[in-house]
């Protein structure tokens, strides 16, 4: 049996996809809640920076509990936001990375050296107020 | 190269960007239908994530087709990822963990490999590439 | 004349048996000889039924019956081996066949619609059955079948292509139980082998938050992907903040391994928890020196204990001596 998936004739344009970021105290809660696409992920990484600048916050945490994957290109994004941020005087902490996802980014052969990681958000933002206190 | 039954299989345009995305769930639901469990069904969706990009990215257009496959001894998933663009050069140097030609981080094809059990690549000049890679149910 | 034209069933017969023995599902075995049945014999209505572990012969393929037909004849309670067995008495018995006139049984079938022809031998409500057979001469199935074109009784050479092909669908239909048996005892196998898998590599949970695990014998590579799946797993699971992975009892340690006790480590922080590892013995420590492999992200202690009080100090915790 073959499908055949419909042609994309049929199918809307690309759209940009935001995520929204929140902002608590002084730092930025971002959950990644959607499969992104590349596009995205760049618009993301664009949008966090701009949110720093604007708001002065010292502290991004990323949640990505809901991310079922996470390529050589997420990967990418992630990190360099990271290092970005932090040039910007800003900590990024990372959290609630399924088991899965991150087996097979250490198998893919990428780290993510220099982010932080917490369990669950609960742990991050005791992470980030630790940081942010000293 | 082992004798080979199709049970099932779907074929995927990679035309535009959302299309990678399309083509990595459906590689999802694949896995998981065949009963991979999930840090399988991760590997092969980030394999095909990688592979389904660079079609997009390098060659602008093609298809993906995923076959639920099975041999003698296995059963498992088969995934084939081709395109009629520029192809490669130098197969071996793509191959390389860092190698790019454009500002990647040349993890594509070696990370790809490493995440399934196995990997072909097929490529000429001007005419274009042929990934094909496979996962195999544990026994 | 008679007999070459018996030549070309037969050969006939034989292409459709190699068909028959290709195929992997016992539904379409039954169907492929229930059509057989009826495209090649004067028989023109024919089903096939198995013998099930509840001792009672299901219906499986079926040749020259309307769909309407086929429901109604599912629809009658499937007779058992002991029924079958009281009315296939060797007085029936031509060639392997049973064919039992309709005086001398009180078998319940399909009614024939036809007309009752009063010149032809073969009465309606006549039956005739083919029995399957396993290599140990138990029956495992039949073809029953009925509506002869000529309208006569079954002989030794009119039964010859059925029993052709009722002995072909046994050995198909044994192939086939046989191929699941073998794959039962495998799965069963398989399942053994994670259990001890499982054993071999325990992670346990010795306090709120710290995991230990301590690995014994040789790791391979198939062992330390394991390991690294069950470790983050239960990381995950009991959102520990600190896994601790004691080598002390592993003899040696290879590239490979190294490789993935690094990935694993790497793994654990980016799920938010830390990685230590004690018990690094002198060959191993210069295996891994020697190997390049770059242990300075790691954090390790010389042996167990210092590794909890490691652990515990990174939760926020100490051991004091009581007084
Ligand atoms: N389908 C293709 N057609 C033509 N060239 C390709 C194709 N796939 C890969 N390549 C070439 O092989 C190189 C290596 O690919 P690979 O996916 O490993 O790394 P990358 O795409 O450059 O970076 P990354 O995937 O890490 O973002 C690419 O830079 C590109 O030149
Ligand atoms: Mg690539």
């Amino acid at each position: 049996m073959v499908k055949k998936r419909p042609s994309l004739a049929s199918r809307r344009e690309s759209v940009i996809q935001r995520i929204p970021i929140l902002k608590i105290r002084n730092y930025l809660i971002i959950p990644i809640q959607i499969d992104l696409d590349d596009l995205s992920a760049a618009q993301l990484q664009k949008d966090i920076l701009q949110k720093i600048d604007k708001t002065g916050a010292q502290g991004v945490i990323i949640d990505v509990s809901v991310v079922e994957m996470i390529d050589s290109y997420l990967g990418r994004i992630l990190g360099e936001t990271a290092r970005m941020a932090a040039l910007m005087d800003a900590k990024v902490v990372l959290c609630g990375m399924q088991p899965a996802v991150a087996i097979t980014l250490v198998e893919l052969g990428l780290s993510l050296e220099g982010v932080h990681s917490a369990l669950n958000l609960e742990g991050a933002i005791t992470m980030m107020e630790n940081i942010l206190g000293e | 190269m082992h004798e080979e039954r199709y049970i099932n299989s779907e074929i995927i345009p990679i035309l535009e960007e959302r299309d990678v995305v399309i083509c990595r769930q459906a590689c999802r639901e694949w896995a998981r239908r065949i009963g991979f469990n999930l840090v399988d069904q991760t590997r092969i969706t980030t394999a095909a994530s990688e592979l389904a990009r660079n079609i997009h990215e390098y060659a602008g257009a093609g298809e993906v087709i995923i076959q639920e496959v099975e041999d003698e001894t296995r059963r498992g998933i088969k995934i084939t990822f081709q395109d009629q663009g520029p192809g490669l050069d130098d197969v071996e140097e793509a191959m390389k963990e860092g190698y790019t030609s454009h500002k990647g981080m040349g993890m594509g094809l070696p990370g790809s490999k490493k995440l399934m059990d196995e990997f072909y690549i097929q490529s000429e000049p001007e005419k274009g590439t042929s990934v094909t890679i496979y996962k195999w149910l544990p026994i | 004349m008679v007999i070459t034209n018996q030549l070309e069933i037969i050969k006939e017969l034989a292409s459709i048996g190699t068909a028959i023995i290709r195929e992997r599902t016992i539904n379409t075995i039954c169907q492929m000889v229930a059509e057989a049945v009826v495209d090649h014999t004067a028989f023109q209505r024919s089903v096939v039924s198995l013998l099930e572990k509840d001792n009672t012969f299901n219906r499986i393929g079926f040749g020259g019956l309307t769909p309407e037909q086929t429901q109604k004849l599912k629809k009658i309670p499937r007779s058992t081996a002991e029924e079958k067995e009281a009315n296939l008495r060797d007085e029936f018995l031509i060639s392997q066949s049973y064919y039992i006139p309709h005086d001398k049984t009180q078998l319940d079938g399909l009614k024939s619609e036809r007309e009752y022809d009063e010149t032809a031998e073969w009465h309606p409500d006549d039956f005739l059955f083919i029995p399957l057979y396993d290599p140990a001469k138990r029956m495992i199935g039949m073809i029953s079948v009925d509506d002869p074109r000529d309208g006569k009784r079954p002989t030794p050479i009119s039964l010859l292509p059925m029993e052709i092909l009722a002995n072909l669908a046994a050995v198909a239909v044994e192939n086939i139980n046989n191929l699941k048996k073998m794959e039962d005892t495998l799965r069963k196998l398989r399942e053994q082998q994670k259990v001890v898998m499982e054993l071999s590599t325990p992670v346990i949970d010795i306090w709120e938050k710290i995991l230990v695990l301590p690995l014994i014998g040789t790791v391979d590579s198939v062992r330390a992907q394991q390991i690294m799946e069950n470790v983050l797993l239960k990381i995950s699971a009991t959102e520990s903040s600190v896994i601790i992975i004691d080598i002390t009892g592993v003899p040696v340690i290879d590239t490979l391994v190294a490789s993935h006790l690094i990935k694993t480590v790497e793994a654990v922080r980016l799920i938010g928890a830390e990685t230590i590892i004690t018990g690094i013995n002198p060959e191993i420590a210069q295996t891994l020196v020697h190997l390049g492999v770059d242990l300075k992200e790691i954090n390790t202690k010389a042996n167990l204990a210092r590794g909890i009080e490691t652990a515990l100090k990174l939760t926020n915790r100490k051991v004091e001596e009581i007084q």
